[in-house]
C-alpha cells in the first residue's frame, strides 16, 4: 500500500523563497497527497501567493512560532489519514529537487524500521556544497553536525544510518511522529531533529540519511550583522546542550548536573575570554540561567522519553562521533584558525626596522644617567619611598578596608596602590627594587613603546627610530626622573603602548584588553589624565565604524576607581580625584610658558647657570629652549599643511588636549602635606602634549618622506640639548633622586622594628611657619603603597587626628598634659624631631622649642641624634601592640564585594588579552553572508572554505598599511572625526571615509587595492 | 594646466591648517599670558594650647653691691629693697608669691621682696602673667635707676651689656625657680673673643639665686655680651652694671634678656643720648657715648646695617658694620636729630643687638645714669605688661614691616587701640604700678622706657616663652 504524504508547510515573516518552495513542493515527481501550510506573522502577499497554491488546510497564527511548534500546529490541524501517512517538514526556505520526496518515501517504504528519512541537505547559494547531512552527537553529549560546509563529491553518499538529522525535508511516519509526540519545544532551533533521532532510537526505531534525495536550503539574510547572529546562535546551541544533558542524564545525575552549572557557566566564561569571544559571555549566562531555573520543560522531555523507552543508551552508542574522529576534527578547526591567523598579524620588523638600535641607544644614555642607581637595592628622594617588603603587605595595602598612613581609617585605596603592587611583585624578593629597575629602565621602554607606535604609522625606520628616542629623552619624563615621581614616569612610559593597542583595538579584542588595562593604568598613576584620555576615547568610539570593542575600554578604570571616586564624592572633595597619588611632594609654580616648552615646574631653568657663565646672562633661558625646540616645533605645525593633515590634525589636537590638561593642573592644589599645599603635577599633561607633538611632526616627516632624516636628527638634537642640564643633573648627583640609604628611620626604631613590626613612632617636622607637623609611622616608615590620596586630600580632621595634633602640640610645650596616656592611646614608642630644613628663623626656633620641652619631659628618654633627626624613647616601655594593632575586618562585607568585583574585571580582561587566541577572530575578513538560519553552519567547518577566501583579503590588508595619503582627498571631516585617524591607521580608514557606509560600496571607489576589508564583529 | 578642484582643495587644506594652527597657537598664548583660576585648599591644622600650663615669673632682685662687707669680702648685699607690680589677666587669678626671704643666696645677706610670681596651672593663660621691679639707689658708689621686668625661666637667653673694667662692675643673676636642678653653662662674648666660665658649669640648685661677678669669668671684657643655657631646669638670667667714674657713680642699669640671634632686630624708644659722631675711637674710653652693642654670634661673619627710625619709620641715619665671628662690636651713634628713634639692625647673619644711652652729663653735678636697651622680640597676640614705678614710664610699640593696631587695656579697664604705623613706632605714656594687657599685638616689638634729666632704664616686653606659645600642629 502506498502511504499518503502529508507536507508541512511552515511559513515564517516575510519568506522570500516562498515562490520557489510552493513550486518545487508541487512539482515533486510523487505528488504530495495533502498540504498543509502554517503561516506566522506572513504579509498578505505572501499569504495571498500561499492562498493560490491551493493547500489543504491554512493555519494562520499571529505569533512568531518556532519550527516545531508551528509542524505541530500544522500536523494538528490535518486530521488523522489513513495509517502508514507519512510527513514531510517543510520550511519556506527549502526547495526540494523534483525526485525528493519519491526517493525519501521509497527509503520509508523498504525499510519498517526506518521512522524518518531525511535528505542531502544542500546550500542554495552555492549548490554543490552540503548545508547539513545527519546530526550525531560526541560522548558527552555535544552536538556535532555529520557532514558540514563540504563541496559535495559523493564522497558521503554511502552515509545511511545516523543519530539525527535536520528535521527540514525530513520525511517523517505519523504513527511514530504522534508516539514520540514531535520536536521537543524545548529546542526551538538548533539539535530539534537530533533530540527526534535520539528519542527515535531509544524507541528502537531506526533514523536514516538518504543522499539521493537533495534539498536545497536558501540563506536568510535576517539584516542583522555577523557578531549579533553569531552571538544568538551560541546562546540557542547552549541552551539546547544543557536541556539535553538535563533531558539525557541519569537521575542520581541531576542534582550534580545542577549544582555545576553556574560553576561551569564561570568556567565557560573564562573560557570564552582567552578565545577573545566575548560576546558569547551572556549568552552563556542567559541559557545556565534559563535551564537552572525553568525546569519544567526538563520534566516533559524526560516524560517524553521515559515513554517510548525501549533500547537502552548504549544501543545508540556506535552511532555517537567516535573520539578519534573528534580529534580529527579539533585538529582540522586548528588548521584552519591558524591559516586564518597568518594574515592577521602585522609585521613590525622590529630588528630590521631599528627598534634594536633605538633601543640600545636609549639603554645607554640610561645607564649613563643613573650609573648612580647601579647595584644600589632602592632609590630615594623627591617623591619615592621603599614599597612594603612583603608582598602580601602591597596587594593588602591596593584592596578596600584599612588605610594604614598616619592614625589610619578605613576607606578606598588608590588604583595607583595596585599598579605598585604589580609592579612589587614583579622583584617578588625586595619589591623596592622595581623602583630602581623602572627608573633604570624608564628610558629605554619609553623608546620602545615610542617606537612601536611610530611603527604602526610609519615603516620608515629614520621616522620610527626619531620618533622613539625622542619619547625616550621628553622633558616630562626627565624631570619626573630627576625629581622622582614613580607616577609620573610610569604614565609615560605606559603612554604610546595605550595609542598603539587603541590603534589596534579596532579590530581586535586582545588588543582592545591590552588597551583597557592599560588605560586603568595610565589614569591609576595620571588621575589628572582620565579627562583628556575619556575625551580621546569618547571621539575614538563615535568616529569608529566599529565601535563595539571600544566601549568596553574605561571599564577596568572605571572599576578600579569607583570605590575611590564613591568615597571622594560622598565625603564632599571631589577635586581630589584628581591628586596625584603617591607621596605628596611640592613643587613649584610652572609659568605658561614652561608649559609650551613642555618643561614642569619651570625646569628649564635649569639652564639658567650655564648660561650665565657662558654667555653673561645676556640671554634668558626661556630664548634658548624654545629655539632648541623650534625644529620640533615647526615639524608639527607644519603637519596641517601637508598630506595627511587630518592625522596631524588630530595630533594636534591631542597635544591641546594635553596642554589643556597641564594647564588647568597648574592651577589646582588639592593635597596638602603638613604645612605645604601640593599642586597637581603637570607633566602628565605635559606627556601627552609632547605625545600629540611627536605624532605631528611624525606626520610631516613621514609626508617628506626620503628628505625626512635631517629635519628629524635636527629636531631630536634640539630635544636632547633642551634637557642636558636635567641629565646633567641627574647624573651628577645633584637630582632629587638619590640612591636609598639602608634604612628610613633611625637604625634604633629599625632594631625595635625586628622585634615588634607595628612599633610607632610620632615624627615631629618643625614648618617654616613656625608650627610643627605631626605623622604617626608604624613600623619602619611609611611606605610608598600605604599613600593614600584620601588622606592628602581630605580638608577636615577626624577625632584621632586631632587628639595626636593635641598630644604633639603638648609635646613641643610646657604644659600639664598627661603626655604619657597621650602617648599610650597611640601606642607610640620613639618619637622622632626631625631637623628645620634650611635656616628658617621660625623653624630651628620650633625645633629648639620642641627639643627643649621633650628635653624635660620625664616621659620621653633622649636616646640621641641620628640622620634623621634627635630621637627620643618612651620610657615606660609596655606593651604597645594592641594601641598599634590594625583592626580586623576593617573592610568589612562592602570592602570584599569591592575587591572581589575588582579581581573578576581585571582576571577577565587578562584573559581577554592573553595572546591565545589567533586565528579565532574573525578580525580582517569579509563580512561573510550570515550563517542560515534554523540551520547550524557550526563555524569551525566553514572556516576551511572561508580559508580560501581570506587569503585574498589579507593581502589587500597588508599592501593597505604601507599606503600614503590621498592627497586629493576633500577635507570635510572636522577636527573631532580627525582625532580619532591618530587613533586608527590612517590610511585605510581614511581613504574609506567619505564613499558611503557599505563595504562593498567601497570596493568601487578609486583605489580598491588600498581598502582593508570590514571585518565583522565576531 | 592646474584644475580647479586642485586649487580649491589645496586652499581648503591650507585655509584648515592655519584655522588648526591658530587655535592652537590662541591657547598657547592664552595659558601663557592669562592668569588663569586657581583652586586650593588649605592645609587642616589644629591649633594647640598647652594645656594646664604654670606661668612663672622670676624677679631680678634688689641692685646688689659686691665685697661690700669687708667681713663677707665674696658676697653681696642689697642696696635696698626694689618696688615690684605684678598682675594677671584674668584679674581674679590667684598670684602666688615667693618670698625672697626664704631664698638661699650663697654669700648674701637675706634679701627683702618677692623672688618670683607663680599662678596654678591652668589659671592664666601663657603670656598673661606680667611683674616687674624697679629700684632707685643713691649712696657714695652707687646711684642711678634701673628697673626690669620678671621674666619667665628660660633655657637660653642673651644678655648684651654690662662692661668689666675699672669703675665698671657687672653681676650675673641667676634664679632657678623650678624643682630641677639647673645646669648652667655662661658663655661670654668680647671685644676680645669668646670666653667661657672657668670650670663649665655652674649648678643652680631648684629654689636658689646664684649671683656671679662678671669679672671672674671675663676679667678685661669691656664689651661683654653673655649667653647663658641651662639644662635640666630652668633659670631666670639678669645682669646688673654699675658705673663708677672717678669717685662720682655714673648710674646703675639692669640688663635683662633681649631677643634671640636673628637677621633682623628692633630695639624700640632708644633716646639720643651723647652722639659719638660715628667715631669708633671715643667708645673705649667712654662709654657716656651711645652705642650699639652687635655679635655675631656663629662660626660666619656677618654684614649688618644699623638704622635709626623716627616714630614715623623715617631713616634718620645708617651705619654700616662688619661683625667678625665671635667678636663684640661697639658701634657709636652718629648725631641724629631725633630724640627718641628706634633702632633697626638687619644683618646677613644672626646677630645680638643691644643699645646702651646715658642720660644726663656725666660732668654735671646733679649726675647721670645709663640704662641697656635691649632687642625686643616679636610679640604673639596676647601679653600682659608691668609697669614698675619710675620717671615717667613709656610703653613703646615698634611696629615690623606692616601698619599695626594694638589693643591695650589698662588696670582700670579703660581699653583703647594704638595704631602703630608700619615700619615706625608708638609711644604710649603708661602709669607707673600699672599692668597692661596688649591684644592683636602679633607682630610688634615692646618696650617699657624710663627716663627724665638724670634717670633712666628699660626693659623689653618679652612674648610668652617659647614652649608656653600656642602651636599649630599639621597632623598630616
Amino acid at each position: 500500500m502506498i502511504p499518503s504524504v502529508a507536507a508541512v508547510l511552515v511559513v515564517r515573516g516575510e519568506a522570500p523563497h516562498l515562490e520557489r518552495a510552493l513550486e518545487a513542493v508541487r512539482g515533486q515527481h510523487r505528488a504530495v497527497d495533502s498540504l498543509t501550510v502554517v503561516a506566522c506573522r506572513v504579509p498578505d502577499a505572501a499569504l495571498s501567493r500561499i492562498e493560490r497554491a491551493e493547500p489543504d488546510h491554512i493555519v494562520t497564527s499571529a505569533q512568531e512560532l518556532d519550527f516545531g511548534a508551528a509542524v505541530r500546529a500544522g500536523v494538528a490541524a490535518h486530521p488523522e489519514g489513513a495509517s502508514g501517512e507519512l510527513l514531510w517538514l517543510l520550511d519556506a526556505a527549502t526547495i526540494p529537487s523534483p525526485d525528493a520526496l519519491r526517493v525519501l518515501a521509497a527509503e520509508l517504504e523498504t525499510a519498517p524500521s526506518v521512522v524518518a528519512a531525511a535528505p542531502k541537505l544542500m546550500r542554495d547559494d552555492e549548490p554543490d556544497r552540503i548545508a547539513s547531512m545527519g546530526e550525531s552527537m560526541t560522548r558527552l553529549g555535544a552536538s556535532v553536525d555529520l557532514v558540514g560546509g563540504e563541496l559535495d563529491q559523493g564522497q558521503h553518499d554511502r552515509l545511511s544510518d545516523v543519530l539525527g538529522a535536520s528535521p527540514h525535508g525530513m520525511l517523517v511516519r505519523r504513527s511514530a511522529w504522534d508516539d514520540l509526540d514531535g520536536l521537543d519545544p524545548a529546542l526551538p532551533v538548533v539539535d530539534d531533529g537530533l533530540d527526534l533521532g535520539v528519542r527515535a532510537r531509544l524507541a528502537g526505531h531506526r533514523v536514516v540519511v538518504v543522499p539521493a534525495a537533495t534539498v536545497r536550503i536558501a540563506a536568510d539574510r535576517d539584516g542583522r550583522r555577523a557578531g549579533a547572529v553569531a552571538r544568538r546562535r551560541h546562546r540557542e546551541r547552549r541552551s539546547a546542550q544543557l536541556h539535553r544533558r538535563f533531558a539525557y542524564a541519569a537521575w542520581p545525575a541531576l542534582p550534580v548536573h545542577w549544582l555545576s552549572l553556574l560553576p561551569l557557566a564561570v568556567l565557560r566564561s573564562a573560557w570564552h575570554l582567552l578565545t577573545k569571544a566575548p560576546g558569547s559571555i551572556p549568552g552563556e549566562w542567559a541559557a545556565s540561567v534559563r535551564t537552572m531555573v525553568l525546569l519544567g520543560p526538563v520534566v516533559a522531555a524526560r516524560r517524553r522519553i521515559r515513554r517510548n523507552r525501549g533500547a537502552k543508551w548504549s544501543a545508540i552508542a556506535p552511532l555517537r562521533l567516535p573520539p578519534d574522529e573528534l580529534r580529527r576534527r579539533r585538529a582540522q578547526e586548528r588548521d584552519a584558525r591558524r591559516v586564518r591567523a597568518r594574515g592577521q598579524r602585522e609585521e613590525v620588523h622590529f630588528i630590521a626596522g631599528g627598534g634594536g638600535w633605538t633601543v640600545l641607544a636609549a639603554s645607554v644614555a640610561s645607564v649613563l644617567l643613573f650609573l648612580f642607581l647601579i647595584g644600589s637595592s632602592g632609590v630615594s628622594g623627591g617623591g619615592l619611598q621603599p614599597l612594603a617588603a612583603q608582598v602580601g603587605d602591597l596587594w593588602g595595602s591596593a584592596a578596600y578596608g584599612w588605610r594604614d598612613i598616619g592614625t589610619g581609617f578605613v576607606g578606598a585605596a588608590d588604583p595607583f596602590a595596585g599598579v605598585l603592587a604589580v609592579l612589587g611583585t614583579a622583584s617578588w624578593w625586595s619589591p623596592s627594587f622595581a623602583l630602581v629597575l623602572l627608573w633604570i629602565g624608564a628610558v629605554p621602554l619609553s623608546a620602545l613603546g615610542g617606537w612601536y607606535a611610530a611603527a604602526r604609522l610609519t615603516d620608515r625606520a629614520g621616522i620610527r627610530a626619531v620618533t622613539g628616542l625622542a619619547w625616550a629623552v621628553a622633558p616630562p619624563l626627565l624631570v619626573a626622573l630627576a625629581d622622582g615621581r614613580p607616577a609620573a614616569v610610569l604614565a609615560h612610559v605606559l603612554l604610546p603602548w595605550l595609542v598603539w593597542s587603541t590603534i589596534a583595538a579596532a579590530r581586535s579584542w586582545p588588543a582592545a584588553a591590552v588597551a583597557a588595562l592599560l588605560f586603568a593604568a595610565v589614569v591609576a598613576c595620571a588621575p589628572a589624565l582620565a579627562p583628556a584620555l575619556l575625551l580621546g576615547w569618547l571621539v575614538a568610539a563615535i568616529v569608529s565604524r566599529h565601535p563595539l570593542r571600544y566601549l568596553g575600554i574605561p571599564v577596568p578604570a572605571a572599576v578600579l576607581a569607583a570605590p575611590l571616586v564613591i568615597d571622594q564624592v560622598v565625603r564632599g572633595t571631589p577635586l581630589g580625584l584628581l591628586a596625584d597619588p603617591g607621596l605628596p611632594t611640592a613643587s613649584g609654580p610652572t609659568g605658561g610658558t614652561a608649559l609650551v616648552l613642555a618643561f614642569p615646574a619651570d625646569a628649564y631653568a635649569a639652564w639658567a647657570e650655564p648660561l650665565a657663565a657662558l654667555t653673561g646672562g645676556t640671554i634668558a633661558p626661556t630664548l634658548l629652549v624654545a629655539s632648541m625646540l623650534l625644529p620640533l616645533g615647526l615639524l608639527a605645525a607644519a603637519a596641517v599643511f601637508v598630506r595627511g593633515a587630518r592625522a596631524g590634525i588630530g595630533a594636534l589636537g591631542i597635544a591641546l588636549a594635553g596642554f589643556a590638561t597641564a594647564a588647568a593642573a597648574a592651577q589646582v592644589s588639592v593635597a596638602t602635606a603638613g604645612e605645604d599645599t601640593v599642586r597637581v603635577w603637570t607633566g602628565s599633561g605635559l606627556s601627552l602634549y609632547w605625545l600629540g607633538l611627536l605624532g605631528a611632526a611624525l606626520v610631516t616627516l613621514r609626508a617628506i618622506g626620503r628628505h625626512s632624516a635631517v629635519p628629524g636628527a635636527v629636531a631630536l638634537l634640539g630635544v636632547v640639548l633642551a634637557i642636558l642640564p636635567v641629565g646633567i643633573a641627574i647624573a651628577t648627583g645633584s637630582a632629587a633622586v638619590q640612591p636609598a640609604g639602608p634604612r628610613t628611620v633611625p637604625a634604633f626604631v629599625e632594631a625595635a622594628v625586628a622585634e615588634d613590626p607595628r612599633v610607632a613612632t610620632l615624627r615631629l617636622v618643625p614648618q617654616g611657619d613656625g608650627g610643627l607637623r605631626a605623622v604617626l609611622e608604624h613600623g619602619a616608615g611609611t611606605t610608598l603603597d600605604e599613600q593614600s590620596t584620601l588622606a592628602a586630600t581630605a580638608e577636615a580632621l577626624d577625632a584621632d587626628q586631632r587628639e595626636l595634633a593635641e598630644l604633639a602640640g603638648n609635646l613641643a610645650s610646657r604644659t600639664g598634659f598627661d603626655t604619657v596616656a597621650g602617648l599610650e592611646r597611640f601606642g607610640i614608642r620613639f618619637v622622632l624631631l626631625g631637623t628645620a630644613a634650611g635656616d628658617e628663623r621660625r623653624a630651628t626656633a620650633t625645633e629648639a622649642r620642641a627639643a627643649v620641652a621633650m628635653d624635660q619631659n620625664a616621659a620621653l628618654v633622649p636616646v640621641g641624634d641620628t640622620e634623621f633627626g634627635r630621637l627620643y624613647r618612651t620610657a615606660d616601655e609596655g606593651d604597645t601592640t594592641a594601641a598599634t594593632a590594625i583592626p580586623v575586618g576593617a573592610g568589612g562585607a562592602w570592602g570584599a564585594w569591592v575587591v572581589g568585583i575588582q579581581l573578576a574585571v581585571v582576571i577577565g580582561t587578562l584573559l581577554l588579552a592573553m595572546p591565545i587566541g589567533a586565528g579565532r577572530e574573525r578580525g580582517r575578513r569579509r563580512p561573510t553572508p550570515p550563517p542560515l538560519v534554523d540551520t547550524v553552519v557550526r563555524a569551525d567547518a566553514a572556516a576551511e572554505q572561508d580559508a580560501a577566501e581570506q587569503d585574498a583579503a589579507e593581502q589587500d590588508a597588508a599592501e593597505q598599511d604601507a599606503a600614503e595619503q590621498d592627497a586629493a582627498e576633500p577635507l570635510e571631516e572636522d577636527a573631532a572625526e580627525s582625532q580619532e585617524r591618530e587613533q586608527d591607521p590612517p590610511a585605510p580608514d581614511i581613504a574609506d571615509g567619505e564613499p558611503g557606509a557599505d563595504a562593498d560600496a567601497a570596493e568601487a571607489d578609486a583605489r580598491p587595492d588600498e581598502r582593508t576589508d570590514r571585518g565583522g564583529d565576531a | 594646466m592646474i584644475a580647479a578642484r586642485t586649487v580649491a582643495l589645496v586652499g581648503a587644506r591650507i585655509g584648515a591648517g592655519v584655522l588648526a594652527l591658530g587655535v592652537c597657537a590662541t591657547v598657547a598664548v592664552v595659558a601663557a599670558v592669562e592668569p588663569l583660576p586657581e583652586v586650593s585648599v588649605e592645609p587642616p591644622s589644629v591649633r594647640v594650647l598647652p594645656a594646664d600650663s604654670q606661668e612663672v615669673r622670676a624677679c631680678a632682685g634688689p641692685l646688689l653691691a659686691l665685697a661690700e662687707d669687708s667681713a663677707e669680702a665674696t658676697g653681696a648685699t642689697a642696696l635696698g629693697a626694689p618696688s615690684l607690680v605684678d598682675g594677671a589677666f584674668p584679674d581674679g587669678a590667684a598670684i602666688e608669691e615667693q618670698s625672697a626671704l626664704a631664698l638661699d643666696v650663697p654669700g648674701a645677706d637675706a634679701l627683702g621682696g618677692v623672688a618670683w610670681y607663680a599662678t596654678a596651672p591652668g589659671e592664666v593663660e601663657p603670656g598673661l602673667l606680667a611683674a616687674a621691679s624697679s629700684q632707685g639707689v643713691a649712696t657714695e658708689r652707687v646711684a642711678g635707676f634701673a628697673a626690669a621686668a620678671c621674666t619667665e625661666p628660660v633655657a637660653e637667653a642673651w644678655l648684651a651689656g654690662g662692661a668689666v673694667s675699672v669703675g665698671r662692675t657687672t653681676v650675673l643673676s641667676l634664679v632657678n625657680p623650678g624643682e630641677v636642678a639647673a645646669t648652667v653653662r655662661v658663655e661670654v662674648f668680647s671685644e676680645l673673643g669668646r670666653l667661657e666660665s672657668a670650670g663649665g658649669s655652674l649648678v643652680v640648685a631648684p629654689g636658689t639665686q646664684r649671683v656671679v661677678a662678671l669679672s671672674g669669668i671675663a676679667p678685661d671684657a669691656r664689651s661683654p655680651v653673655v649667653h647663658v643655657t641651662s639644662t635640666g631646669g630652668r633659670v631666670a638670667a639678669t645682669m646688673q652694671q654699675s658705673i663708677v667714674r672717678g669717685l662720682d657713680p655714673g648710674g646703675v642699669a639692669i640688663v635683662s634678656a633681649g631677643d634671640a640671634p636673628a637677621t633682623d632686630l628692633v630695639i624700640p624708644g632708644v633716646p639720643r643720648g651723647i652722639s659719638g659722631d660715628g667715631d669708633a675711637d671715643h667708645v673705649g674710653d667712654d662709654d657716656a657715648v651711645s652705642v650699639v652693642r652687635l655679635l655675631a654670634p656663629d662660626d660666619e661673619d656677618a654684614d649688618a646695617t644699623v638704622s635709626f627710625h623716627d616714630a614715623a619709620g623715617a631713616t634718620l641715619g645708617s651705619v654700616e658694620v662688619a661683625l667678625r665671628a665671635g667678636l663684640v662690636a661697639d658701634v657709636p651713634v652718629p648725631t641724629l636729630s631725633a630724640t627718641v628713634v628706634d633702632v633697626r639692625v638687619r644683618a646677613d647673619g644672626p646677630v645680638v643687638a643691644a643699645a646702651r644711652v646715658t642720660t644726663g652729663d656725666p660732668d654735671d653735678d646733679a649726675g647721670s645714669d645709663f640704662a641697656w636697651y635691649a632687642a625686643a622680640p616679636e610679640l604673639v597676640d596676647a601679653v600682659a605688661v608691668a609697669i614698675a614705678p619710675g620717671p615717667s614710664p613709656r610703653l613703646v610699640l615698634a611696629s615690623d614691616g606692616e601698619a599695626r593696631a594694638v589693643r591695650v587695656t589698662e588696670g582700670s579697664g579703660a581699653e583703647r587701640v594704638v595704631e602703630v604705623p608700619a615700619g615706625g613706632s608708638t609711644s604710649v605714656t603708661v602709669s607707673g604700678g600699672d599692668v597692661l594687657r596688649l591684644d592683636d599685638a602679633t607682630g610688634v616689638h615692646a618696650s617699657v622706657t624710663y627716663a627724665d634729666a638724670t634717670e633712666s632704664a628699660a626693659y623689653a616686653v618679652l612674648p610668652p616663652g617659647a614652649l608656653d606659645a600656642p602651636i599649630r600642629v599639621y597632623p598630616r
